[in-house]
């Protein structure tokens, strides 16, 4: 063996021996009692004990987020970076969900769900807890400046997919969105904003809040807005000299308010909100005559609500709220005939009144049990139908006015340290419509903290609203006395999972089934009946991933897919997307006085009503901000559509083509005023 | 050549194990060694070494030892003999230190009532974290302006001063103070309302039996209901919904100690006791308005309150 083989065996025995020494030091615990272990039992001081929060300045509110679903939540952080000005901005960056236009109302998909010109009346809206629905269409399709809250008094938008029904009963099928409103103790004492886009929109608010006395404190807001809208619009479909060759000249305009009111006083809340928002319709719908400035409509959504809310004991909870709600529609529709032009009326009035119950409290063995019931009078439903010219023709009206209630409860069980279940369950009866037992059952695990796998059943059910059942002019619609409740039975399994508090995952597979789906059916010329037809079936999966990455860039992406059973023919497989795609950017900029937002919606081909398809849609948006400018200003600049890409949204029945262009692209610029509280204290150094 | 190589590799492999014991040291071998022991990833804690590292400067080689990490050494390291001083961080520290370590103990991060225990070495200096009640009444004097009557709800078992001397240290804020002596926790909400229509605010000081994460939001609501402002002993009580709190700057009382360890250091005395020399107040203007209450408008000054909302 010659010397250099001896001393690099040497050497490396002796390198290995040593490292053998440190892996012994550090593998194995030494036997004698380690001084940590005492430690990790005792709480260091209460000084650095991380105290609970109390949401004491949310009494106005009632949150969804105890839900054992799989829920969305924007903030009004991310509502001010994306430059998100209508709540179907917002929801059209939602995982899953798509946003329909028709140049009237903006109707949002959940789950590959969107028939054309339906009423989203299968998915609850809320604003703090309050139901949009209205008990004439049971629409909550109001998404766009026909919305009624302006979002700067937004605080979060909280988006629960699934069934609803076992806690809300009627229409909460498919997901449900609920809308928390700044707290008054939260919000500046003024502000005004005023928003401008390359289409026309011309809008401006005043808000504020203020200290009362005696512990009450109000928020009140106020926007008037006067779009002029994309001008001309072309629509191939009345593509003639006697149409204007398809053109509709100053045909997209809207005006309108919007008011809300809030005071929370000690365990009282008052809520005030009124709205109206009237409407050209440019598309020649219902077969009115084209580019005629008399087809309008106009929606207004109206409440006031008194809530009570106080802690009973250490666990329990009571709140109670009673509300008036209104609705008034009324649209103009011009139809030419051979005696000259018919002008036609369609209003709608409606008013209920209502109030609900709820109280949480832990029960032994039990868990948290929450019972509830709620119960609405309608005081009026009131459905019209006449001409005004040539000659006055009315059709009978119809008020069917009705009476519901419903009890229902909801029991949360720990079910040791990784397991929680939850089983609820609702009663409704009504006047006019059978009782429903709608239950709801979840099943959570925790392997870990930042982690949890959730399966969910639900049943679900939407009463037919009284147009739907009982409105007839015997032009265009007949009655159906008999028509049934549809109902939805909903699997689903949830996975979410949090690595390193910076990135988040959540995947989701979902299958429904929708029987007695209620539609509007062709029974002869021109009129439609609503009926309840065949059973659908739908099954999709969605994934959804976030990052926070480093200097507050960041990301988010989401992708579904979603298959609907039934024929190429079927209408539920009209407007449904089978793949949706987001991507979503954040990113400070300029040291921070600025902030850029981009996203990219996808949507791959949808049907049309006529059997066609209309191309995938490819969406680019971006929003800078600017939030710290001198003088207390905040300036929003965005383009909408950034590479004017064309796009079209399938039309509905009413509209006499397959599909709608939709708009190109737009330039907005926001600005507002709202100068900082003087009450932070400065108190000198000791 | 490849013998070389060899060689080298096996005097580095030496030199490496050599250097291990005192891998997080920095300073001269003739230095006195400290080690500063903390038990907890806490961000006050941080804030504290931080401090003590600052206040220590040069004069020491400096061992962090993060009892929290669990290694099996940590018994060795606080025993060892070459440590001329443990600096402790918090009261699990405090009570690891005086089991194992044989060193003089400087204790900081902890509350007086903290230190009592069974059998426990006593240390050789306290640094603790006790605010006085007239510390607290002459801030709150800016916070509730015009407002001069305070009450105080307190644990007697865990606070020895008696009612005439926080009544004296009141009286030299210009202030009344009613001491409530609460010594269950049950019996809290029923004392706070007690209060009602007595007092313009009412004291919480820090006690682990009195306030908690059970017994604080039942406290808080009381105050909201009631509309009588609560003033807490940490930032994450203010968030929770008291008004205002004071509590002491953290990094700085880690400086203050790292002074009282380069002291020692170099003349081996140490003072028995001290108390914060820097306070911090938090305020929650959210709380404010919900009482119906303001707080003072800026008045120019540069030292501020720290705004939770």
């Amino acid at each position: 063996m010659d010397r250099l083989g001896m001393a690099k065996r040497a050497s490396l025995a002796f390198c290995f021996a040593f490292t053998g020494v440190i892996a012994q030091d550090n593998s194995a615990p030494k036997p004698a009692p380690n001084p940590d272990d005492s430690a990790a039992t005792k709480p260091e001081s209460v000084l650095f004990e991380a105290l609970p929060m109390v949401e004491a300045a949310s009494l106005h509110a009632q949150s969804l987020l105890e839900a054992p679903a799989s829920v969305t939540v924007i903030t009004e952080e991310e509502i001010r970076r994306r430059g998100y000005r209508t709540m179907a901005d917002v929801l059209a960056d939602v995982r899953g969900m798509y946003v329909t236009y028709d140049r009237a109302y903006h109707y949002v998909g959940v789950r590959g769900f969107s028939l054309p010109g339906d009423a989203s009346n299968r998915f609850l809206v809320m604003i703090n807890g309050h139901s949009l629905s209205e008990n004439l269409y049971g629409s909550a399709n109001l998404f766009g400046q026909d919305f009624g809250l302006d979002l700067d008094l937004v605080k979060r938008i909280e988006i629960v997919r699934g069934p609803s029904s076992a806690l809300y009963g009627t229409n909460g099928m498919f997901a449900t969105i609920n809308i928390v409103t700044k707290s008054p103790v939260d919000y500046q004492p003024f502000r005004i904003s005023s928003e401008f886009d390359t289409f026309g929109e011309r809008k401006g608010q005043a808000s504020g809040s203020v200290y009362l006395g005696g512990g009450a404190n109000l928020i009140v807001s106020g926007s008037v807005f006067n779009n002029t809208g994309q001008s001309p619009l072309y629509f191939p479909a009345f593509d003639t000299p006697q149409t204007n060759h398809g053109l509709a000249i100053h045909m997209d305009g809207e005006r309108g308010y919007h008011t809300f009111a809030n005071l929370i006083w000690g365990h009282w809340s008052f809520t005030a909100y009124f709205n109206n928002r009237e409407k050209v319709v440019p598309t020649g719908w219902f077969g009115t005559i084209f580019n005629d400035r008399g087809d309008k409509t106009s929606d207004g959504r109206n409440f006031l609500e008194a809530s009570y809310q106080r802690d009973i004991g250490t666990d329990g909870q009571l709140r109670w709220r009673i509300y008036y709600d209104q609705y008034r529609f009324w649209a103009g529709l011009d139809f030419p005939s051979e005696i000259g032009t018919l002008i036609g009326r369609n209003v709608a009035q409606a008013d209920w009144i209502g109030t609900e119950l709820t109280y949480r409290f832990r029960a032994p063995l039990i868990g948290f049990l929450t019972l509830g019931g709620q119960a609405d009078w309608d005081l009026r439903a009131h459905l019209d139908s006449y001409y005004l010219a040539p000659i006055y023709q009315a059709i009978p009206a119809v008020n069917s006015r009705d009476r519901t209630a419903g009890l229902f409860f909801q029991d949360e069980r720990s079910l040791g340290r990784h397991w929680t279940f939850y089983l609820g369950g609702r009663f409704d009866d009504s006047r006019i419509h059978q009782l429903e037992l709608t239950p709801r059952a979840a099943l959570i695990y925790h392997p870990s903290e930042t982690s949890a796998l959730k399966l969910l059943f639900g049943r679900s059910f939407r009463n037919p609203s009284p147009y739907e059942q009982f409105y007839q002019d015997g032009v265009t619609q007949i009655a159906n006395l008999k028509l049934a409740s549809e109902r939805m039975q909903t699997f689903e399994a949830a996975f979410e999972k949090q690595i390193a508090k910076r990135f988040e995952l959540q995947a989701n597979v979902y299958h429904y089934r929708l029987t007695d789906l209620i539609q509007a059916v062709l029974v002869s010329d021109g009129i439609q009946q609503y009926r309840n037809t065949d059973p659908v079936q739908a099954s999709g999966v969605e994934f959804e991933a976030r990052a926070n990455l480093l200097s507050g860039f960041r990301l988010g992406a989401s992708l579904a897919f979603q298959d609907t059973s039934g024929d190429r023919g079927s209408v539920v497989k009209v407007n449904s997307p089978a793949r949706i795609g987001k991507i979503l950017l954040d990113s400070p900029v300029w040291r921070n006085h600025w902030s850029l937002s981009g996203g990219l919606q996808y949507l791959s081909r949808r049907l049309t009503l006529e059997g066609s398809e209309v191309s995938p849609v490819y969406l680019v948006n971006v929003t800078a901000v600017a939030r710290r400018l001198p003088g207390d200003l905040e300036l929003s600049l965005g383009i909408q559509n950034l590479f004017n890409y064309r796009y079209w949204d399938p039309a509905g029945t009413v509209q006499e083509m397959a599909s709608i262009q939709q708009n190109g692209r737009s330039c907005f610029v926001r600005l507002s005023w709202a100068p900082e509280r003087k009450d932070e204290a400065r108190v000198p150094k000791l | 050549m490849k013998l070389r190589i060899y060689t080298v590799l096996s005097i580095a492999s030496c030199l490496l194990q050599a250097q291990a014991p005192f891998r997080d040291n920095a300073g001269h071998a003739d230095q006195p060694t400290v080690i500063i022991a903390t038990s907890s990833a806490i961000e006050a804690f941080e804030e504290a070494v931080k401090g003590i590292q600052q206040g220590l400067g040069s004069s020491a080689k400096i061992l962090v030892l993060d009892l929290s990490a669990k290694s099996p050494e940590n018994e060795s390291r606080l025993a060892g003999k070459e440590v001329r001083l443990l600096i402790t961080v918090g009261n699990n520290a405090y009570e690891s230190a005086a089991r194992f370590g044989t060193a003089p103990i400087l204790a900081t991060m902890l509350l007086r009532s903290d230190l009592a225990g069974p059998g426990f070495r006593a240390p050789a200096g306290v640094l603790a974290l006790d605010v006085p009640v007239s510390e607290i009444l002459a801030r709150m004097s800016f916070v509730f302006p015009g407002k001069t009557r305070a009450a105080l709800i307190r644990n007697p078992d865990s606070h020895s001063t008696s009612q005439a001397t926080l009544a004296a240290q009141a009286k030299s804020a210009g202030m009344t103070l009613k001491i409530v002596d609460c010594p269950r926790p049950e019996k809290l909400l029923q004392s706070f309302l007690a209060l009602r229509g007595q007092v313009d605010f009412v004291i919480c000081p820090p006690d682990g039996t009195l306030y908690n994460g059970t017994t604080v939001r039942p406290l808080i609501l009381a105050s909201l209901e009631n509309r009588l402002p609560v003033v807490g002993f940490s930032e994450s009580f203010v968030r929770t919904g008291a008004m205002a709190a004071v509590y002491p700057d953290y990094f700085d009382v880690g400086a203050q100690a790292g002074e009282l360890a380069k002291k020692f250091l170099s003349s081996g005395a140490i003072v028995a006791s001290e108390g914060p020399r820097k306070l911090k107040v938090a305020a929650n203007p959210r709380v404010a308005r919900l009482l119906g209450l303001r707080l003072p408008g800026r008045n120019g000054s540069d030292s501020g309150v720290v705004v939770i909302e």
